[in-house]
C-alpha cells in the first residue's frame, strides 16, 4: 500500500532531480546571460567589443583567402576574395585583378575590364574604360621600355600613350606584372583591419543567451532548457504543495 | 474542359514572360557602351579625348554640385568646337550609374543613362525622362535652369542625374575657357 502510495511521488523527484542536473549548466548560463542584458545599459554592454581571434573565427569575422598580390613600385596591390587593397586600404573596385604596376609615380592596376590609375598616397586618379581604348577583357598589365603601360587581351597588346590618356593596339615587347608573396606585416595588417574593433558584447551575450552562438540548433538547446525549468519549477511547487498538505494532515 | 486548360496556361506563360521581360531590363547593366554613345554624338568620328583635372577651385566647386568629393582627380572628355561629351559616374542609392552627357554652347544638347546598376529606378533610362534635359544651362549659382520632373519610385536616380547633368554643364566651361586660353 504504502509502496503504491510513494511510487508516484519518488518517480517525480527523480525526474524532478534527473532533469535538474542535466540543464542545470544551461539554466545557469540562461540565468546569468538574462541578467546581464537586463542591465545593457548600466553594465554598457554595447559598448564592449571583444577581439579574441577564436571568437571572431567561430563568428566568421576574418579575411577572405588571399589570392593574389603585385608590387607595383614601394605599394602592394591585393586581392582577398572580392576586395582589393592599395597596401592596407581598401579599394573600391570590383571584379579579378589582373595585375598591377608602378608607372611615373601612378599605380596601375587592371581589374575586370578598367584600368584603375592611382597616386602614391592611393588616391584615384581616374577608372579608364572601353572609351579610353582599354581592352574588354584584361588578362595582363605590364610595362614595356619600363615607362609605358600595357595590357593584354585576347592575345593582343595594347599600350598607353605617355599621359596614361588612352590606349591603341600594338605589338610590343613587355614585362608583365607577376603576383607575388605579400610581406606579412601587411597582410596582419589588412587582416587586423577586416576584423575591424571586433564583436559587441551585447551581440555575444545575446546569441549565447538564445543559444544561436551554438548554431542553428542551438538555439532548440536552450529551448530546452528553458522547458527543463519550467518542470523543474512546476514539479518543484508540486512535491512542495504535496508535503505541506501531508504535514498538515498529520497534525 | 482541355480547351479552358489550355486558354488558361497559354495566359499564365504569357504573363510569366512578360514578368521576365520586367525583371530582366530591371536588372540589365549596360544599356550602351560609353564608345557607342561617343559615336553617336560626333556622327561616328569622336575626337581624341582630352583630360580636365579635377583640383583645386575646380574640385571645391564639383564637390558643391555633387554633395560630396569627386572620385577621380581627373576625368576624360571629348570635345570638338562648341560640342563636348561627358561620361560620368554618380551613385545613386547604392550602385553607380553611368550617364552619358553632350554639351553644346552651354545647354545639355544630349542625355543618355549607359548603365544602371540598381534594382529599381531604372525608368530614368526612358526618354520621357532623359528628353527633359535637353536644352538645359546652368544657372550663377550652379542649378540647373529647367524644371525636371522626378519619378515615383527613382528619387535617387533622378537627383544623381540632376547632379551629374549640373557637373556637365560647369565642366564644359571649363573645356571651353580651357580652348579658348590654349
Amino acid at each position: 500500500m504504502q509502496r503504491a502510495d510513494t511510487r508516484p511521488r519518488r518517480s517525480l523527484f527523480r525526474w524532478h532531480r534527473t532533469l535538474g542536473a542535466l540543464a542545470a549548466l544551461f539554466v545557469l548560463v540562461l540565468a546569468g546571460t538574462g541578467l546581464a542584458l537586463n542591465h545593457t545599459d548600466a553594465l554598457q554592454l554595447d559598448r564592449h567589443h571583444l577581439t579574441s581571434a577564436w571568437l571572431l573565427d567561430w563568428y566568421g569575422v576574418a579575411p577572405p583567402p588571399l589570392q593574389r598580390a603585385y608590387r607595383a613600385g614601394d605599394h602592394w596591390i591585393s586581392q582577398w576574395g572580392g576586395r582589393v587593397y592599395f597596401d592596407a586600404q581598401p579599394l573600391d573596385a570590383q571584379g579579378t585583378l589582373h595585375g598591377a604596376v608602378s608607372v611615373h609615380g601612378i599605380v596601375a592596376l587592371g581589374i575586370g575590364s578598367r584600368v584603375l590609375l592611382l597616386t602614391d598616397a592611393g588616391e584615384l586618379v581616374e577608372g579608364l574604360g572601353t572609351a579610353e581604348g582599354v581592352p574588354g577583357s584584361i588578362e595582363r598589365v605590364g610595362l614595356s621600355g619600363r615607362d609605358r603601360l600595357v595590357l593584354r587581351s585576347a592575345g593582343d597588346d595594347y599600350r598607353a600613350d605617355p599621359d596614361l590618356l588612352r590606349f591603341t593596339r600594338t605589338a610590343v615587347a613587355a614585362d608583365w606584372a607577376q603576383p607575388a608573396p605579400l610581406p606579412d606585416a601587411l597582410r596582419e595588417r589588412i587582416a587586423a583591419g577586416f576584423r575591424g574593433e571586433g564583436l559587441r558584447l551585447e551581440r555575444v551575450l545575446l546569441d549565447i543567451h538564445s543559444g544561436r552562438i551554438l548554431g542553428r540548433f542551438g538555439p532548440f538547446l536552450m529551448d530546452a532548457a528553458a522547458l527543463a525549468l519550467v518542470f523543474l519549477g512546476t514539479s518543484g511547487v508540486w512535491m512542495w504543495a504535496r508535503h505541506a498538505l501531508r504535514r498538515r494532515r498529520r497534525r | 474542359m482541355a480547351g479552358k486548360r489550355s486558354w488558361k496556361t497559354w495566359c499564365g506563360a504569357l504573363l510569366g514572360a512578360a514578368f521576365l521581360s520586367v525583371g530582366a531590363a530591371a536588372l540589365a547593366e549596360e544599356y550602351q557602351s560609353p564608345q557607342a554613345f561617343l559615336d553617336e554624338s560626333f556622327a561616328g568620328r569622336p575626337p581624341p579625348a582630352q583630360v580636365l583635372w579635377l583640383t583645386g577651385a575646380r574640385r571645391e566647386a564639383a564637390t558643391q554640385i555633387l554633395g560630396h568629393s569627386p572620385r577621380a582627380l581627373r576625368l576624360h572628355y571629348w570635345a570638338r568646337g562648341t560640342r563636348s561629351a561627358w561620361i560620368l559616374e554618380e551613385i545613386g542609392k547604392e550602385r553607380p550609374i553611368t550617364a552619358g552627357f553632350v554639351v553644346d554652347h552651354g545647354h545639355i544638347a544630349r542625355m543618355k543613362v549607359l548603365a544602371f546598376r540598381e534594382s529599381r529606378g531604372y525608368e530614368i533610362r526612358y526618354p520621357f525622362f532623359t528628353d527633359q534635359f535637353r536644352g538645359a544651362g546652368l544657372t550663377d549659382d550652379r542649378q540647373l535652369d529647367t524644371r525636371i520632373d522626378g519619378i515615383s519610385g527613382a528619387t535617387l536616380s533622378v537627383r544623381a542625374m540632376k547632379r551629374l547633368a549640373r557637373l556637365a554643364l560647369y565642366l564644359s566651361r571649363h573645356t571651353e575657357a580651357q580652348d579658348a586660353k590654349g
